[in-house]
């Protein structure tokens, strides 16, 4: 728009300088053969004349003045000025004359000067005089004439430009409105153009951000053969293929979870008849021949094993499913530490581990989920008894300013370098080789891990070979807070 | 241990299974496999417990409960396949004493039979105090002045443990040691929903308890008279 406002602009400016400049000197032209006929005329009349007392030539040349040179009517074309020439050394001195209202000082010294210096030629000089109280440019032209018995007299042709000067004003005003008129057309062809082009390209960015916002049936129009036609059957071909891909991911996704939570649960009914008979069969062994009898209690025992298993399996579905919730409230640490400690302790004494409790004064209290806490603490405890070999296990409890820590640490056969990271993992086994003496379904760990991170809270390990492993716990206080530090450190060797 | 059992169960091997074992304790077992069957087979036996299954064909599980608890307080033990929050809480408060997640082992399937069942073994004469209620333990019955009101067994079982000891304050634990027989850690919901339904039914305003007080941090004691 600004743009084609410059260019009409500076279009119109050219043009109008030719134009007036054209019509400056057709002006000269004209004014100059008119002073030229006239002056001879003027002199014509002069060398047929006369008269010869000082009377009669001005009266002569006031004839001369108001027949020839005169223009007719009362806005006169020219004016015309007669002066005693400067070198007319004559005794016999005419009066000067005008024809209208403008005189000699109108007509510039410079001029005077160079039409005494050379008073054969005509002299030409655009110059600025008053008429009717209006500045108007004007063409002025000197020449001289021989009036006989008086020398030579001055006559000066003031030629205003008012008639061009009206010209070019409606010329400039046809320029400007031709210009404003172009100006709006290119606007008005810029603006069709951007609607052309423009405005599918901005729909299909919008498109585009309904299509990321997750809008995923959202298409473009697509009209027509032209390249923009074109863009929107890409665009929505993209659209479709990215939506089916989706669509697939997420039916894949449900799918494999609810077959997950399916078969755990479709299976607990059958494993529940099969867990009553067995025992019914187990309860009444004694009466059985020896080797069915074993083969009883190795089948209660197994179906134990395998029930942990489903079990561990249905828990990490849920966490797998994101339907894990928390059921928080204000928990004193101790109590659930003491409840484990308890409840492992028949296994700690078939392994002949003493688990030493290292228990603050006061209550280390957490706005925490107390039962997936629990199995937290009961998961590192046994795996503390099962893994230390026998040594002591100790666990220690801090209270910081805005977190609690439990640390069990045992110190058994520890960990080998990088396996501290390994030991979350499902179903990782610190020695493939060794016997699966020790019970659990493999899934202790990553469960525990996951009911942490639902605490918002931190399970780490760190292990030495030979030294032993420690495991962290740390709960931010406030459900749902950040933790920045742990009230206990994670390695013997490290300050809190 | 006597007494008649109504297993509501849609899988033909459990509930044989349930009655095998049932029966080896001396119980009388009735069996209906489906919901809208349940509450004919309800009064027509009288059962003194109900073992209901929560997913059944035709009525669920939850429909039968709330149905059999409109008209009796007969304690009714849920078999669930979910442990999950939301299913438990609901099964709870459509009027489910207790709740057995399988797979469970037989023993404790009975133990929480027997909690439920032990109930009028001990029938001895005593008369207790608790807010403005008087309990008949031997009569089962709580009025507030002449008026008598109508709690479920087990309802009435918690009001008198904590009534028989009302300067002690209960953990959730321990109720769930005394009134439903838990002999381990058992889920504490349960304790929360039934002092919940039993607040609803004796408090003049169950919004601020009176007579059950929560005391934060530990679990529940009884009002002061």
């Amino acid at each position: 728009m600004l743009l084609g406002l410059l260019v009409v602009s500076a279009l119109g400016g050219v043009l109008y300088q030719q134009i007036a400049s054209g019509l400056e000197r057709d002006k000269i032209d004209t004014a100059q053969s008119e002073a030229l006929a006239l002056t001879a005329q003027a002199q014509a009349t002069w060398d047929a004349s006369t008269a010869t007392s000082v009377d009669a030539l001005d009266l002569a040349a006031f004839d001369i003045m108001r027949r020839i040179l005169t223009a007719p009517g009362s806005n006169p074309s020219r004016y015309v000025v007669m002066s005693r020439s400067a070198g007319n050394d004559s005794d016999i001195v005419l009066a000067s004359l005008r024809s209208g209202s403008l005189d000699l000082s109108e007509v510039s010294p410079e001029l005077q000067a160079a039409v005494a210096a050379s008073p054969g030629r005509q002299q030409t000089q655009m110059s600025e005089v008053t008429v009717g109280g209006e500045n108007l440019p004007a063409v002025i032209i000197g020449s001289v004439v021989l009036v006989p018995n008086a020398g030579p007299y001055d006559l000066y042709f003031i030629y205003p430009l008012g008639q061009e000067v009206a010209t070019m004003d409606l010329i400039t005003n046809s320029f400007a409105i031709a210009g404003l008129t172009l100006t709006l057309l290119v606007g008005a062809v810029a603006w069709v153009v951007t609607r052309q082009v423009v405005a599918p390209v901005r729909r299909a960015s919008e498109v585009a951000q309904r299509l990321s916002a997750g809008k995923l049936n959202e298409r473009m129009p697509s009209r027509g053969e032209d390249d923009l036609a074109l863009l929107a059957t890409s665009f929505n071909a993209m659209a479709d293929s990215l939506q089916s891909q989706i669509r697939q991911l997420e039916g894949l996704s449900a799918v494999q979870q609810r077959f997950v939570s399916d078969v755990s649960h479709e299976l607990r009914t059958p494993l529940t008849t099969i867990r009553m008979a067995v025992d019914v069969i187990h309860d009444s062994r004694t009466g059985f021949d020896p080797s069915v009898a074993r083969s009883a209690e190795l089948l209660a025992g197994e179906l134990d094993r395998f029930e942990e298993l489903l079990a561990d399996l249905l828990e990490i579905s849920r966490f797998d499913a994101g339907a894990a919730a928390l059921d928080v409230e204000t928990v004193d640490l101790r109590s659930p530490l003491l409840r484990v400690v308890e409840a492992t302790r028949p296994l700690a004494d078939r392994r002949g581990s003493v688990v030493t409790l290292h228990l603050p004064d006061e209550p280390a209290e957490a706005e925490v989920d107390e039962r997936r806490v629990e199995r937290i603490l009961r998961n590192l405890v046994v795996n503390a008894i099962e893994h230390g070999e026998g040594r002591p296990v100790d666990i220690h409890v801090g209270i910081g300013s805005d977190a609690v820590a439990v640390v069990v640490e045992d110190h058994g056969v520890g960990l080998r370098p990088g396996e501290a990271a390994n030991v979350f993992t499902r179903f990782w086994r610190a020695d493939p080789a060794r016997a699966r003496t020790t019970g659990g379904t493999g899934l202790g760990l990553s469960i525990s891990l996951e009911d942490a991170r639902l605490h918002h809270g931190w399970l780490q390990a760190w292990g030495e070979r030979g030294v032993g492993s420690r495991f962290r716990l740390t709960l931010p206080q406030r459900a749902g807070a950040t933790l920045h530090g742990s009230p206990l450190p994670l390695s013997p060797n490290e300050e809190p | 241990m006597k007494g008649r059992v109504l297993v509501v169960d849609d899988d033909l091997a459990l509930a044989e299974m349930l009655g095998i074992v049932l029966r080896n304790e001396g119980l009388e077992v009735h069996h209906v496999a489906d919901g809208s069957s349940a509450i004919g087979a309800f009064r027509e036996h009288r059962p003194d417990l109900v073992l209901l299954d929560v997913m059944l064909p035709g009525i669920d599980g939850l429909e039968v409960c709330r149905q059999i608890r409109a008209e009796s307080g007969v304690p009714i033990v849920m078999l669930t396949a979910r442990t999950d929050t939301v299913d438990v809480v609901v099964g709870l408060e459509s009027g489910a004493d207790d709740y057995v997640v399988k797979p469970f082992k037989p023993q404790e399937l009975i133990a929480r039979v027997r909690a439920r069942l032990r109930r009028g073994d001990e029938p001895e004469p005593e008369r207790l105090t608790i807010g403005d209620l008087a309990i008949d333990v031997a009569g089962h019955s709580v009025t507030r002045g002449d008026e008598r009101l109508s709690l479920t067994p087990l309802e009435f079982d918690l009001l008198v443990a904590l009534a028989r000891k009302p300067w002690q304050v209960f953990t959730r634990e321990v109720l769930l040691e005394q009134v439903w027989g838990y002999r381990h850690a058992g889920d504490t919901r349960l304790v929360n929903v039934h002092v919940q339904r039993l607040r609803s039914k004796i408090e003049h305003d169950p919004e601020r308890p009176e007579i059950v007080v929560t005391v934060r941090g530990v679990g529940y004691k009884a009002g002061q008279a």
